[in-house]
């Protein structure tokens, strides 16, 4: 087995820890301006600019049925267009880089996922950290939930 | 120099070191050469010399020694042999010098081998004079032939003179005494001993010339006896004819040998003018070999001289190029320590508090950057630090004015209380005086009713009642300057008060600039609190650039992992930065939170003036009522004197008019009940008087109450201030500030 850590950047939203693997991050921002888009569900804050490329802004908060407090997000993680079309997740808080060892990885399929919301296949595996777990986002399955909500929102 | 980088200064001070290194090895080897040139050419010079000078010596010897030989031996191929080797010693001798001549250096050697040129010269002279005659050997030859053939000769003769005379001797001969063969025989002998003394003679060296001729004549004589000598036998004859020439040739020959006398004089020479002349030469030599060493001697002394100088030139350079290379490596350490003890200093300084000072140093190599890097630092710091004690600093003053203000008020209370005491004293003795009146105000009542009762008694009583009365008028009078007292007194407390309360105003002025000042510095906080909140900003956005990086290093992937690890440094020193700026806000906080309840002290302070100044407004109304009341009580008690007039007008009527008296008595009682009815109400007002004395003094306890507790609330503030400067100013500030 490969003995070098798993990368993972983490980030806080609603006060838990989430995380995506750091090869499917383009960047991270702060104080993105969002443009609102007009009749999109609310799990879609809007356009933001960055440095002339225009990138979807979904509220992990929203997405994921957190409860939302009046908090505004601060942070913008910015997917690589690997992952899909352009977007980018608000996020209250970017945390540290983990470095995650394979030892310390529980796989989807033992892990117990039923106290997170939505749909399963979101979470792509949990991490064991020193002090917490680390629930990690597979980032290829966020842009669907909003399609899901769209078509929802259509009927 | 000092702007050069370390590794040129250091490479600067190598090349002096070795540049000097070299010249040193060059010297000394230059030296060193020249003093082997030296010792070579002493060494070749007088070796040579004393080479020589032996060679010339042991010819000499053999000179010498083969010359006496010659001379001594008598064998003549000896003699020859040794004569040819001391001629070739001879010719050596004369080559060695003529080749010594040119080895000498100076032209005193060269005089001195010029004499013993001339000297060996004449020495081989000398000897070759010596040989001729050595060679000669004729003495020896002469004993030789004396021995060998003519004394054999002579005792022939004298045989056959005897066998001749044989014949005779029957004969006993007449002539036997001058012509006889005994006659022959006595020349023989004598011929023969003349030739033995003439050979001793030459060995003993004695004069020759002389002898010589006498023996030529003995010779002579003798012959002359043999020829005229005729013998008688045949034989004998015969033989004497035959032998006589040969002895004649042969005593000739011995002559001619024994005159040259040849072994004497080379004797004579080679003792006397031989040994003379190499005595000479010997002593030429040894002053010779004296001046080689005198001359070997000074080549000493030279080099001794020259290898002093060479050591005094490398030592000389050597220490030269060793305080040239110290100088500068000095210099090196200096520009390199003094900035970093500048640097250390000042770092311990700003940890001490001290943020004056700053290096300044001009100076562009690494060490000048770190100190002007350090300066800025310090710049920075002292900036911040500024800030907050200007604020403490006026804080301070704000709450020594206020101290100050608290404690005239205070003062300007305790006046106030000493005056209510003046007038409390005033009161009572006022209190004391309506008493007395009261009394004889009663007194007057009952003489009166003993004027009714008794009126026959009235004459005699009218002296009294007379006198009774000008005590009450007298009374009355000090009532009134007692009254005129407190007016007065409630006067000085009416401006005592009024003073109060322009202080207590003027404290509430105070309390108002000390409440901006803090709110001043409050402001300043926020301000700080605003950067601190740009820094925590700053920090974060550090940390999220970082996060770029360590993605865009991921992203890069073996590439990128030493940019990773750079990437987590700044992660980390940005973590600093917002935790530093944390430390900063808590700190700006814990000020601010001085700063407000400062300020709320502050308004405890302005509201208790507030009640100082209520209260002064009050003990005012009281006192200006006060004043009222004692001008009531003035008014009554002029209606008392003018009633005690009349009485005293009455009494005198009584006095005048016995018979009027039933009226006058009845007036008299009306004068005596307004009397009392006045008296009364004095009583009552001067204690409405009292009752407003305590009440002022109450409220001058009240002020100097509400100013200990101005005070005591004036003096946490300036604990307060006092506190925030000394955080303040455990930062020195440079003067001119920023």
């Amino acid at each position: 087995m490969n003995d070098d850590p798993t990368l993972y950047c983490t980030f806080e939203a609603a006060g838990r820890l989430f995380g995506v693997p750091l090869i499917d991050i383009k960047e991270v921002t702060v104080e993105a301006n969002c443009t609102p888009i007009p009749h999109a569900p609310e799990c879609v804050q809007g356009y933001v600019n960055i440095r002339g490329q225009i990138v979807l802004g979904l509220d992990l908060r929203r997405l994921l049925r957190l409860p939302s407090d009046d908090r505004e997000a601060r942070c913008l993680v910015i997917m690589k267009s690997t992952i899909g079309p352009a977007f980018g997740l608000l996020v209250d808080e970017v945390g540290e880089i983990a470095e995650v060892r394979h030892q310390d990885i529980i796989s989807d399929e033992t892990s117990s996922r039923m106290d997170l919301p939505g749909p399963h296949e979101l979470i792509q595996c949990i991490c064991k950290l020193p002090e917490r777990l680390l629930v990690v986002l597979n980032a290829r399955k966020l842009l669907p939930i909003v399609e899901n909500e769209l078509h929802q929102l259509s009927l | 120099m000092k702007n050069l980088n370390l590794s040129v200064k250091l490479t600067f001070l190598s090349l002096i070191l070795s540049g000097f290194l070299l010249l040193t090895g060059w010297i000394g080897g230059s030296r060193l050469s020249l003093l082997n040139l030296n010792t070579k050419e002493l060494g070749t010079i007088v070796i040579g010399r004393l080479q020589l000078m032996s060679d010339i010596q042991r010819q000499m010897f053999i000179l010498n020694r083969n010359q006496k030989n010659a001379v001594i031996t008598n064998d003549d191929a000896e003699s020859l042999d040794y004569a040819n080797i001391s001629e070739a010693a001879a010719k050596e001798l004369v080559s060695l010098v003529s080749q010594f001549e040119k080895t000498a250096s100076t032209l005193d050697l060269k005089g001195k081998i010029q004499v013993l040129k001339t000297q060996v010269e004449n020495l081989a002279a000398l000897n070759t004079q010596c040989l001729t005659f050595a060679k000669m050997n004729s003495t020896v030859k002469a004993r030789d032939l004396l021995i060998t053939k003519i004394l054999p000769a002579m005792e022939r003769l004298t045989q056959l003179t005897e066998l001749s005379t044989e014949p005779l001797s029957a004969q006993p001969t007449t002539t036997s005494e001058s012509s006889g063969p005994g006659a022959l025989i006595r020349v023989i002998h004598d011929a023969s001993n003349a030739l033995i003394l003439h050979i001793a003679t030459r060995v003993s060296g004695s004069s020759i010339t002389s002898s010589e001729q006498a023996i030529r004549q003995k010779m002579d004589g003798f012959f002359l006896a043999l020829n005229s000598y005729e013998p008688s036998v045949k034989s004998v004859e015969l033989e004497l004819r035959n032998l006589v020439p040969e002895l004649r040739r042969t005593i000739e020959e011995f002559i001619v040998l024994g005159t040259t006398n040849s072994n004497v004089k080379s004797a004579e020479i080679t003792l006397t003018t031989a040994k003379v002349a190499s005595d000479t030469t010997l002593k030429i030599l040894d002053e010779i070999a004296l001046a080689t060493r005198d001359e070997a001697e000074q080549a000493v002394q030279n080099s001794q001289k020259i290898f002093g100088v060479g050591s005094n030139i490398i030592f000389g350079t050597s220490i030269a190029g060793l305080l040239i290379g110290l100088a500068t490596s000095f210099v090196i350490s200096r520009s390199i320590t003094r900035p970093v003890s500048l640097v250390k200093n000042l770092a311990k300084e700003m940890a001490a508090g001290n943020l004056v000072s700053r290096i300044n140093l001009i100076q562009t190599d690494e060490v000048g950057e770190l100190a002007k890097a350090t300066d800025s630092l310090a710049d920075a710091l002292s900036s911040v630090v500024g800030q907050i004690q200007k604020a403490a600093v006026d804080l301070g003053g704000s709450s020594s004015g206020l101290d100050k203000i608290a404690n005239s008020l205070i003062k300007q209370s305790e006046q106030t209380s000493t005056q209510a005491c003046g007038v409390s004293t005033a009161s009572e003795q006022l209190s004391a005086n309506i008493n007395t009146m009261s009394s004889a105000a009663e007194e007057m009542s009952m003489n009166f009713a003993s004027i009714a009762s008794a009126t026959e008694e009235m004459s005699a009583s009218v002296g009294a009642i007379s006198s009774a009365a000008e005590q009450t008028s007298s009374n009355v009078a000090s009532v009134t300057t007692a009254i005129h007292d407190i007016s007065i007194s409630f006067e000085q407390v009416l401006g005592n008060v009024r003073e109060g309360a322009q202080v207590a105003s003027n404290a509430s002025q105070m309390a108002d600039t000390a409440t901006s000042t803090m709110k001043q510095l409050d402001q300043s906080s926020t301000e700080i609190s605003k950067v601190t909140e740009t820094i925590k900003m700053i920090a974060l956005q550090t940390n999220l650039l970082a996060l770029n990086a360590t993605i865009e290093a991921t992203s890069a992937g073996e590439a990128g992992k030493g940019f990773a690890v750079v990437a987590h440094e700044i992660k980390q020193l940005a973590n600093q930065s917002a935790k530093a700026a944390e430390d900063i806000a808590t700190k700006i906080e814990s000020v601010q939170l001085g700063t407000r309840q400062a300020v709320g002290v502050i308004q405890d302070i302005a509201a208790v003036i507030r009640d100082i100044n209520a209260s002064a407004d009050r003990i005012s109304t009281s006192v200006e009522h006060q004043n009222r009341a004692a001008q009531t009580i003035s008014q009554n008690i002029s209606q008392a004197n003018t009633g005690v007039g009349q009485i005293a007008r009455s009494i005198s009527e009584v006095a005048a008019t016995a018979n009027d008296m039933s009226r006058s008595i009845a007036e008299a009682t009306r004068g005596a009940t307004d009397v009392s009815r006045n008296v009364g109400e004095a009583a009552k007002a001067a204690s409405g008087i009292s009752d407003s004395i305590g009440r002022v003094s109450l409220a001058a306890q009240e002020t100097n109450r509400s100013s200990e507790s101005v005070t005591t609330a004036s003096e946490s503030l300036a604990q307060l201030s006092h506190e925030l400067n000394r955080l303040a100013s455990r930062f020195k500030l440079p003067s001119n500030g920023s």
